[in-house]
């Protein structure tokens, strides 16, 4: 058993030296950020390509914080699979045909404690991407808190009235005074802007945005 | 006391038989060299004793053990023809792995690392990455690894084939240290090599054990009388020269240039009758030397027989 644990070392050490234990959770992390960001940015993208129409782009569907996370882990099934099946081929055949299996393999080991440190490596890899990509993507939906929150404070009765601002197609008044109101944007789905804006007598115009948030908003 | 004993070992490839039924016996403490030319199924048997590869038929015991009770693997150093080591290690890492693995404690593995890798010449270096090792720094490497564990059998597999003459020369003087520790048995082709460490020698053809025997034996064996004949070269001497083979006592003629090499029966015989045949002739002779045969002189005999 201690040669396996020795083995398993020499497994992560291979892995931190040839920077396999940074890349892989990076590419991972970039991987699943990607996936909140296009489905953030889709009806924009649809919009700018000019034959869709508004109405559909408008009406676009916000996805909830439940079914992004979901998205993300259908991210790991395709491409996620795949970077670890690339970074781990090899890892016993390499050494087996490289010649490095024969200065081990002579050693009092077993060939079945070979393959499980190895295997506890891929896993420990695995295990340390999904973590740390997966906590990345969460970043993007907890603060929804945040503004239900806020909602839930007296102020969503006035964020009942709608009124289109500048042109923007969505945009709710929490509350006004003097020529000042302050604005909720919504945006596709759980993003926020929260911004003062003022009447320029031809329109209105978004003076200074104070945060934004990502919000689940869920009808 | 014999330590390893190989009995009617074989291995099959598909249709090719490398190691064909080899039977011998390594004696505690004995150096033995394993010869041959290239593909005579040298390595396949160094890999068979090491459990590498399994065996198509036949036993091998250690210490009286069988073999595929797998128990004698820590008695067992081996350093293979063309070692590969992670580039990424130093080696002391890769040292100190190797013995880790063998089963030693971190505390001894990591003293006898430092000794070993002293001893193979690579104390300098014994903080470096391997990928930055030269061939000779990668075979002394191979060759600590093999000794980390202090094994009472070390398996060499060429171990000199890949080092200059300076390196050569360390690792012959390091061999010849080990034998008081350990029973070795190297392969090599280089006969040289076998001649000086070795108390025994093997030699294979076609995965046959031709000659198995102390060097001192197969040395009076295969020992013949051998006659130089050195002449001025022209026409009569090269005519005197090519009829030589016709004689009696001769066994066999080989004419290099000017100069015959004659392997003969008797050699009092031999000599006095071609001095005479000089004199009489009046052959004008340069170089007359009488001497024996040669160990390479045997290993061609037995590996082209």
């Amino acid at each position: 058993m201690r040669q396996a644990w020795l083995m398993y070392r020499k497994e992560l050490l291979g892995m931190a030296r040839s920077y396999q234990l940074l890349w892989i959770p990076v590419v991972f992390l970039l991987l699943v950020v990607m996936q909140p960001v296009t489905s953030y940015y889709l009806p924009d993208i649809l919009a700018a390509s000019g034959s869709v129409p508004e109405e559909l782009v408008a009406d676009f569907p916000i996805p909830g914080p439940a079914e992004v996370m979901a998205s993300v882990l259908g991210q790991y099934s395709t491409f996620g699979v795949f970077v670890l099946v690339i970074a781990g081929m090899k890892i016993v055949s390499g050494e087996r045909y490289g010649g490095t299996a024969a200065l081990v393999l002579v050693r009092p080991i077993s060939s079945a404690s070979f393959i499980l440190a190895k295997w506890a490596g891929q896993m420990t890899l695995l295990i340390l991407s999904f973590t740390v990509s997966y906590a990345a993507a969460w970043y993007y939906t907890v603060q929804s808190c945040t503004f239900l929150v806020f909602l839930e404070s007296g102020r969503a009765a006035e964020a009942g009235c709608c009124y289109n601002i500048g042109g923007s197609s969505r945009g709710n008044i929490l509350s006004y005074y003097n020529d000042r109101i302050v604005v909720c944007r919504l945006y596709r789905y759980c993003y926020l802007e929260l911004a003062e804006a003022s009447h320029t007598g031809y329109k209105w115009r978004i003076r200074r945005i104070h945060a934004f948030y990502f919000a689940a908003i869920n009808p | 006391m014999t330590f390893l004993r190989v009995d009617q070992l074989s291995k099959k490839f598909g249709t090719r038989t490398p190691v064909k039924e080899i039977s011998f016996e390594l004696k505690q403490g004995c150096c033995t060299a394993l010869l041959g030319p290239n593909g005579a199924g040298k390595t396949t048997t160094m890999r068979m004793i090491a459990g590498l590869i399994e065996p198509s038929s036949g036993q091998i015991s250690v210490q009286g053990q069988p073999h595929s009770s797998g128990e004698y693997r820590s008695l067992i150093g081996y350093l293979p023809q063309h070692p590969a080591f992670y580039n990424w290690m130093t080696g002391q890492e890769f040292v100190m792995y190797a013995a880790g693995l063998s089963g030693m404690s971190r505390k001894e593995a990591r003293a006898r690392t430092l000794s070993v890798l002293e001893r193979v010449g690579l104390g300098e270096a014994a903080k470096r990455r391997i990928a930055g090792y030269s061939g000779g720094m990668k075979q002394r490497l191979g060759l600590a690894q093999a000794l980390v564990h202090r094994p009472s059998l070390l398996l060499l597999d060429e171990p000199v084939a890949a080092l200059d003459p300076i390196g050569r020369r360390e690792v012959m003087n390091l061999l010849q240290s080990l034998r008081t520790e350990a029973t070795i048995l190297f392969s090599t082709h280089v006969l040289p090599d076998a001649e000086e460490v070795c108390d025994r020698i093997m030699m294979m053809r076609d995965g046959e054990i031709v000659e198995n025997g102390e060097l001192q034996e197969l040395v009076d064996k295969y020992r013949l009388p051998l006659l130089t004949v050195q002449v001025e070269w022209n026409k009569t001497t090269n005519e005197w020269l090519q009829s030589l083979k016709s004689r009696p006592f001769i066994q066999n003629v080989q004419i290099q240039g000017n100069t015959a090499l004659l392997t003969v029966n008797n050699i009092t015989e031999a000599r006095r009758n071609i001095l005479n045949e000089v004199s009489s002739r009046d052959i004008p002779l340069l170089n007359f030397q009488a001497g024996t045969t040669s160990l390479e002189d045997m290993f061609m005999k037995v590996v082209t027989a």
